[in-house]
């Protein structure tokens, strides 16, 4: 079941489980619907033993006295039914609005406890837990010269096993463990201690409102430890580092950012301070004069026109910037006018970085595409061995979907004809997913869980050029554009008529040009792709 | 030309070495089910198709998907699905590939019809089948039966769409901002509070449909009407 462990991939700690774990969820998982102001209590026992995990919806626990964030979790939060004193009934746990739940009995449940991530999470001290959260989410690649992330033994290892502490990890561990300190001391109005330390129900949400909350207490940003400092020196260039780390340290920035705000809307907070990670990065250093912040708001989805002149502006700056940084040689800039005009912060800032890999990264996260199931890729790597014929036939059918060119604002076609409009769906997604289906193919490896990666994978094999791929990842992305353009901002983006129709007369100059781009990059796929060993004859792999 | 062959061959009872003789041995009853059994005692199986059209005449099914509900859990590990090559020479129109991707390529090496239908109806045995819009999902179904065992296609079964209109005009589906109309399979989850990942891909709306009955049986149970002769009234 894809939809629910692509779901599970994106939440932590399942997102930190093996495939064969992650399997062993999916299997066990079963799922029940909560209506609203129905309780815990009339679908569980209280010595149930297994986890509800909130797919959707939120479920609010009985005051008692506690901050309103810890009172409800929200979709990805989870608590242990293991009948606990601290646990409040399960009758006073009630469905705040209709939620869907998953339920992972505790059979299902006791062995994945052998793995340390998940045993961190359902055995382990919220401070503990908070850190993993945290210090997990895209730790920076241990590296040999990286004074800070030595590559030996011991030291940083995201996903090894058993998990132990970092020394940024622990530095954060120690920042985590100072925040009740302070709280202990305070004399005549103390803190409370991070709440419900002993148990099941400390939703990431919840600790994250927690720990913002005190964080003015903690004083400047440099006591968050040597890794945040770490990462703010790279992305100032202060540091020696490669943008491939800066943009890292900037997207886990972004990350914490985007869980505080998550967290803030679940609590109705809108008092609380900004992310301090997020607040270093927008200071100007004497390296780096311009503010990676900025473009990062300009150019979200719904950035006004005037703040997308400011952020091409920016991009402007940037490649400036970029132009006299020591960059590797092989890395290319994308085109700017495609970098300015992407979906949204995150990947603006990746892709204006230059790496085809971090923004695949990126946009991975993303459910634009459906993976292709391992066994189906299978059986298409052996139809075209056995018979290149299929390839061909695929490319000569994609091809009839692929409009030649615009004349006059106007879409002309292979057969001569004109039309007004093309289809978003078949005539510039479809042939671009296709088209990236074939190269994987072609490719002969694993394959990838999106177009744009699979285009990257095909640019690491060779199968074809990096610029070609990057063009056709700037193709897809500018697709992505017009698609949310299109989009009705109440319907779910998953969910849209495959019939949504592109009129190139309606476009801008700039965009129709770039349309025009996107189509001869289309065609120069296809035509790559069609000179293959597959393209005449027996395919001699 | 098919459909009277079928019937006279069913006439003539099976023919030794006919490999799919009808109607078959171990066809499976339905199940009877008590009218006072509480829905959450049923065991169901939440059934999604895709096809090249939406005649079962014309059409062919090329993809089935089912999901199991043990009463109000559904169990996601037993799900099952399964390519359908469809038959020889039936052309898939450009128009449903756009709806549900499935190129012709994908459907390659996919066992036949008769083939796949015995395999879903093990899954089914025992169960209450739940379609959305069962006059496609049924209609195709019944199609295959005839084609497959010479029998037309008999099973309790629960429309989610049918369910829905129930509610249509009550401002109990949506969260109190009036009736819903739309029965549209994923309008209906997003006013259920489900989300949507996908739509038009068999075992995704399975399991999809599975977690709108579960919404919509909750509902109706509300009022009342908590036994599954209530939820068959309602649904079919």
């Amino acid at each position: 079941m894809e939809d629910i462990s692509r779901f599970l991939r994106h939440h932590v700690p399942w997102s930190e489980m093996p495939p064969s774990s992650m399997d062993r969820v999916v299997r066990g998982i079963e799922i029940l619907y909560l209506p609203r102001q129905a309780s815990l209590g009339s679908r569980f026992g209280p010595g149930d033993g297994g986890l509800i995990l909130l797919r959707s919806g939120s479920i609010r626990f009985p005051s008692d006295g506690l901050p309103r964030s810890l009172e409800v979790l929200g979709e990805g939060d989870f608590l242990i039914l293991d009948g606990r004193p601290e646990l409040p009934s399960l009758d006073q746990i009630v469905a705040e609005e209709d939620s869907l739940l998953y339920h992972l009995p505790g059979e299902v449940l006791a062995p994945l406890e052998d793995h340390p991530a998940i045993r961190c999470w359902v055995r382990s001290s919220p401070t503990r837990r908070l850190a993993a959260m945290i210090a997990r989410d895209l730790p920076p690649k241990p590296e040999p010269g990286n004074e800070l992330f030595p590559d030996h033994e011991g030291g940083a290892s995201h996903g090894a096993s058993p998990w132990s502490p970092n020394p940024a990890t622990a530095d954060l561990l120690r920042v985590l463990a100072a925040i009740e300190e302070v709280g202990r001391s305070s004399d005549g109005n103390p803190f409370p201690r991070l709440p419900l330390a002993h148990g099941s129900l400390h939703p990431p949400s919840a600790a994250l409102v927690h720990l913002w909350e005190r964080l003015p207490e903690i004083g400047t940003p440099d006591a968050l430890g040597a890794w945040t400092e770490a990462a703010a020196a790279t992305l100032a260039g202060r540091r020696p580092g490669n943008l491939d780390e800066a943009s890292r340290a900037f997207l886990w920035c972004r990350v914490a950012d985007a869980r505080l705000r998550k967290a803030m809307d679940l609590a109705g907070r809108d008092d609380l301070p900004r992310c301090p990670w997020a607040l270093l990065t927008t200071a100007p250093t004497d390296r780096c004069t311009w503010t990676p912040g900025m473009p990062l708001v300009l150019v979200s989805r719904d950035a006004s026109d005037q703040d997308r002149r400011r952020s091409e502006a920016f991009l402007e700056r940037l490649e400036g910037v970029l132009a006299s940084s020591r960059l590797p040689g092989s890395t290319r800039l994308p085109d700017r006018s495609i970098a300015g005009r992407c979906l949204d912060d995150g990947a603006a800032a990746i892709v204006a970085s230059g790496s085809l890999d971090l923004a695949t990264e990126w946009i991975d996260a993303r459910p634009v595409d459906g993976p292709l199931d391992p066994g189906d890729f299978q059986r298409l790597l052996g139809i075209a061995l056995r018979t290149p014929e299929a390839l061909r036939r695929s490319l000569s059918h994609l091809r009839v979907l692929l409009p030649t060119g615009l004349v006059h604002g106007m879409v002309s076609w292979p057969d001569g004809r004109l039309k007004e409009a093309i289809h978003l769906e078949d005539h510039l997604f479809l042939p671009l997913r296709e088209l990236a289906r074939i190269a994987a193919v072609a490719g002969g490896e694993a394959p990838a869980l999106s177009t744009p990666a699979r285009w990257a994978e095909g640019a690491r094999r060779a199968v074809v050029p990096e610029d070609l791929a990057q063009a056709a990842m700037g193709a897809w992305i500018w697709a992505l554009d017009q698609e949310v353009r299109l989009e009705d901002p109440d319907e779910d983006p998953r969910d849209r008529p495959a019939s949504r129709t592109l009129r190139p007369a309606d476009l801008s100059p700039r965009d129709r040009c770039l349309l025009r781009d996107v189509l001869v990059t289309m065609h120069r796929l296809a035509d790559w792709l069609g000179r293959g060993p597959w393209s005449e004859g027996t395919w001699r792999y | 030309m098919a459909l009277l062959t079928s019937r006279i061959r069913r006439l003539l009872g099976p023919s030794p070495g006919d490999p799919f003789p009808f109607p078959p041995p171990d066809l499976p009853e339905p199940p009877h089910l008590p009218d006072g059994t509480p829905w959450r005692q049923v065991p169901f199986l939440a059934l999604d198709l895709e096809t090249s059209g939406l005649d079962p005449a014309t059409d062919a099914i090329l993809s089935i998907g089912t999901v199991p509900l043990d009463g109000d859990r559904i169990r996601p590990g037993q799900a099952w699905s399964s390519l359908v090559a469809p038959p020889s020479g039936h052309p898939i129109p450009e128009r449903s590939i756009r709806i549900h991707h499935l190129l012709p390529d994908r459907l390659l090496g996919a066992p036949p019809l008769r083939q796949v239908i015995p395999l879903m109806l093990d899954r089914l045995r025992g169960r209450v089948l739940v379609v959305h819009v069962q006059a496609v999902d049924h209609g195709f179904l019944n199609r295959a039966f005839l084609r497959t065992y010479g029998v037309p296609f008999r099973w309790p079964l629960v429309d989610t769409a049918r369910l829905a209109s129930f509610f249509a005009e009550q401002p109990l589906l949506g969260s109190g901002t009036g009736p819903h109309r739309s029965l549209r399979l994923p309008d209906v989850a997003k006013a259920l509070g489900i989300p949507v990942d996908r739509h038009h891909e068999a075992l995704g709306d399975a399991l999809l449909c599975g977690e709108v009955l579960l919404g919509l049986a909750s509902r109706l149970e509300n009022m009342g009407r908590g036994t599954i002769r209530d939820l068959l009234r309602a649904g079919t």
